[in-house]
């Protein structure tokens, strides 16, 4: 009797492993015909906006005007990021380490690091509303309406942390500096829209510059295509090697919702990569804001990418070197309060890792 | 100016390793100190190579660095690394030299560790005061770390001068300079030591070009340099005129290349002619009967006539038999102390070392025998420093003949208080084993690898990190390797014209007391 199934495909060998089908070819077809037929809409993704769902705009990536950004005079420049690593995970627990690292760039040098000592917190599932409460409380200023989702208590901990400096560091600014956050000027699922604004607002009073700057953007076009690369690509087919910005967020609703402008900017004639760049509403115009990260964005060890921002993540950076040191040293703590190398062997290993390893 | 260098960080007893800053200029062969408080030690070490260092995690960092600025470079945009001094460093690689107990003041040679991360300095003065009783009486510069100097005078014992003295350097790198400061230190040792320079260039009496300065000019040449010269060489010199009676075969072989067949006719020759026989083939009409007569080859007899004939020609070679020997004379003065220069400017290089066998081998035979039948006379003889120039033409595995004093000199003459000074562009020609014989280098720079290998060999101290050193040396920079020095000590050699500023002459006579007969001009 003839099956009415369809006949499998043949796997292909890729390497010492096998592919089904012609899945291969299929995914990078999608991806070739993405780039090549994005859309008509932008999509920013649900949350960023105080929004709980994606905004939609319409435009088209060829649409956007590249205009060309000469580097300013940097001035006083303040930089903020975080390095965060999981130092154990029992599932129902972890213990996690973070630490945030400010920089300040004045008179063409780096003349201040900070990199503090990492701080490490246990978190169980039924603490974590408490410790998120606690923190936003700290934060804005208020008891919080809602609480965030933690799936990953460790990032929350490192962005309740980022946006503790960022406050901190906007109010010890001087008139005229700019102060730079790693990542978009919302506070994404884990800050509440409150803790922005209240950075904002304080920037605003204080005459300080606010702009972040996205290492990886989830502006979309249309059917899920980077708005970021596809803006790259053209503007390196029209323009070649030039220092660009093209200001992202022109439709009415930016302007409503958002506490700064969305940019895509090319803050290198030779950089390789294009960063989506949020200047927050504040006392200047936000091309001379991007002026001066352009003037930052000609170390060639980071073209592109302004420099500050650069230094802040190496002092954050937990290396892997590090995170093997603090977990040793997790272990000899439990050591010493009186738990047996067997128990914690079984209270922190993951079965993926035996298995992976058999 | 901070002296501050960087830290140490790694690596073993036989190699350092140390960061130093973005801003620290190091140079090879510079000198270093490490601070050991723990246990009171100082370690010394000398930088063998630098290379470059950065905070990056990522090995291809400085590559693609690198491409970006390239980028830059080919879209005409100036990029600027930020913060350098905070990103950057370099790695000195160094050799451990060894250590000074803080106790004894000691240097013992490096068997332990320095304390990791220690601090590295720049070394002072006060650093090398043990070198200070170690550096001899025959000083030819100052202590040099990497280009810079530092105040304390280096050189070599003058009773090593017999243990023979290598001076070794490509042209231009200061070999002439070196040996007429050496040789104006012998002068200036009051009759302690003497040298003979054979001086084919005139160069190390008269200084060569320009505004240089010879041993002519030298405060004690008046007193203790004798100058024997082929040609006009001023109203100081004696005009250079050996007997022919005063050459030996051992001279003419050493001279000459022979084969046995023509070696064999020059002992028929001696055996029938005796002193005589070079003059009598010299001037003989009738080769063939001549060389029939003798029972010899007449192609081997025309070539023993027309050397005997250019020998004959040579103005420095008279065939006067009674004349008094010149060579006999030389010897005398070395004895009492004189420095002789044997300007041998206008001989060809043959004649030269046919001259230069004659005299040496004099000295040698002499002091010999001076060893042998008079102790006491023998303890008054000063060491005396036999130096030649080009010296792989006699010191090369091809000569090495035993009838060729050079050689002889080398393996023998310290017994006789005669030290050879070879002078050479080429060490790698020298005969290893003649060049193990040598107890003090001076190196200067040398470019070819070879050369610097068949030093390495025959080096008393460990020279073999220092290829790139010598590789890099500049004129007038030096390495000096000998038994006394702790390690190979890198000098700045004097600028002799600069050096003769700071000797001090003969102290001239006591004034005649006043009212004292003023004698015969009275």
């Amino acid at each position: 009797m003839p099956s009415t199934l369809e006949p499998p495909e043949l796997d292909h060998l890729v390497g010492a492993d096998r592919v089904r089908g012609d899945q291969l070819n299929q995914a990078a077809a999608f991806v070739t015909d993405l780039l090549s037929d994005p859309g008509r809409d932008i999509r920013v993704a649900d949350g960023q906006l105080e929004l709980g769902q994606d905004v939609v705009v319409a435009g088209h990536p060829d649409a956007f005007v590249l205009d060309p950004v000469e580097p300013e005079d940097p001035g006083v420049v303040w930089a903020v990021d975080g390095g965060s690593c999981l130092v154990a995970d029992a599932r129902s627990f972890q213990v996690a380490a973070f630490r945030v690292a400010r920089v300040r760039f004045s008179a063409g040098a780096t003349d201040l690091v900070e990199s503090p000592a990492l701080e490490v917190r246990a978190v169980s599932r039924h603490q974590v509303g408490e410790l998120a409460r606690e923190a936003l409380r700290e934060l804005t200023g208020a008891e919080p309406e809602q609480l965030p989702e933690l799936t990953r208590p460790v990032d929350a901990l490192r962005g309740w942390a980022e946006w503790r400096a960022t406050i901190q560091t906007i109010e010890e600014a001087g008139p005229g500096d700019l102060v730079l956050v790693d990542g978009s000027l919302h506070g994404g699922p884990l800050v509440p829209p409150a803790v922005v604004r209240r950075a904002h607002q304080t920037a605003v009073d204080r005459g300080v510059h606010l702009a972040g700057v996205v290492k990886a953007s989830t502006l979309y076009w249309g059917r899920n295509a980077p708005l970021v690369t596809l803006i790259k690509r053209r503007a390196d087919r029209e323009l070649g090697h030039s220092r660009w910005v093209a200001r992202i967020s022109t439709d009415p609703v930016f302007a409503r919702l958002y506490v700064g402008e969305i940019f895509v900017a090319h803050l290198a004639p030779t950089a390789a990569h294009a960063f989506r760049v949020d200047v927050a509403r504040g006392p200047g115009e936000p091309l001379h804001v991007l002026g001066r990260l352009a003037a930052l964005a000609g170390d060639p060890a980071f073209v592109g990418y302004p420099y500050p921002l650069a230094r802040a993540h190496q002092a954050a950076r937990v290396t892997g070197y590090a995170v093997a040191d603090v977990r040793r040293a997790f272990r000899e703590a439990l050591t010493r309060e009186g738990m047996r190398e067997d128990d914690i062997e079984i209270l922190f290993q993951d079965f993926h890792e035996v298995l992976n390893r058999s | 100016m901070t002296t501050d260098k960087g830290r140490i960080f790694g690596k073993s007893v036989l190699e350092a390793q140390f960061r130093a800053y973005y801003g620290t200029d190091l140079f090879l062969g510079e000198l270093l100190v490490a601070d050991d408080a723990e246990r009171d030690r100082r370690f010394l070490f000398r930088a063998i190579d630098v290379t470059y260092g950065s905070d990056s995690s990522d090995p291809a960092w400085a590559e693609r660095t690198a491409g970006a600025y390239m980028a830059g470079d080919r879209a005409e945009i100036s990029y600027e690394l930020y913060d350098p001094e905070q990103r950057l460093y370099k790695v000195a690689k160094c050799q451990p030299l060894g250590y000074i107990d803080g106790t004894s003041g000691a240097f013992r040679k490096p068997k332990s560790l320095p304390a990791q991360f220690a601090r590295v300095t720049a070394p002072g003065p006060a650093d090398f005061a043990f070198l200070a009783e170690r550096m001899g009486d025959i000083r030819i510069g100052k202590l040099r770390s990497g280009e810079d100097v530092i105040d304390l005078e280096v050189g070599i014992k003058g009773e090593t001068l017999v243990s023979h003295v290598g001076v070794f350097a490509t042209t231009g790198m200061g070999k002439s300079n070196l040996m007429k400061v050496l040789a104006g230190q012998v002068l200036a040792s009051s009759g302690r030591y003497a040298c003979l320079l054979f001086d084919p260039h005139g160069e190390y009496l008269e200084g060569g070009s320009g505004l240089r300065k010879g041993l002519r000019d030298h405060p004690w040449a008046g007193d203790r340099l004798k100058v024997y010269a082929t040609r006009a060489a001023g109203a100081a010199a004696t005009g250079l005129r050996l007997s022919l009676a005063e050459l030996t075969l051992g001279d003419l072989q050493t001279a000459y290349q022979w084969s046995h067949a023509q070696e064999d006719a020059i002992y028929r020759l001696i055996r029938f002619f005796g002193d005589e026989w070079i003059a009598r083939v010299g001037e003989e009409d009738d080769v063939s009967k001549f060389a029939e007569d003798l029972g010899v080859a007449t192609s081997t007899l025309q070539v023993i006539q027309r050397r005997a004939q250019r020998i004959l020609d040579m103005p420095c070679i008279s065939r006067d038999p009674s004349q008094p020997s010149l060579s006999a004379r030389i010897v005398e003065e070395l004895m009492n102390g004189y420095s002789v220069l044997v300007d041998t400017s206008g001989l060809s290089s043959m004649e030269e070392i046919l001259v230069a066998s004659v005299i040496t081998r004099r000295v040698l035979d002499t002091y010999g025998q001076i060893f042998l039948d008079d102790r006491a006379g023998f303890a008054a003889l000063p060491p005396t420093l036999i130096a030649l120039e080009e010296a792989q033409r006699v010191l090369s595995k091809v000569q090495r003949g035993d009838e060729n004093v050079f050689p002889r000199v080398a393996r023998e003459g310290r017994k006789f208080k005669v030290g050879l000074c070879a002078v050479s562009q080429q060490p790698k020609l020298i005969d290893d084993e003649l060049l193990s014989q040598f107890n003090t280098f001076f190196i200067l720079g040398l470019a070819d690898e070879k050369d610097r290998n068949m030093l390495r060999g025959s080096s008393k101290q460990d020279i073999s990190d220092l290829g790139p050193e010598i590789q890099t040396l500049m004129p007038g920079e030096a390495i000096i390797t000998n038994l006394e020095a702790p390690f190979a000590l890198p000098a700045q050699v004097y600028l002799y014209e600069d050096h003769l500023q700071t000797v001090k002459g003969p102290s001239p006579l006591p004034p005649v007391p006043e009212g004292r007969s003023k004698g015969f001009a009275e």
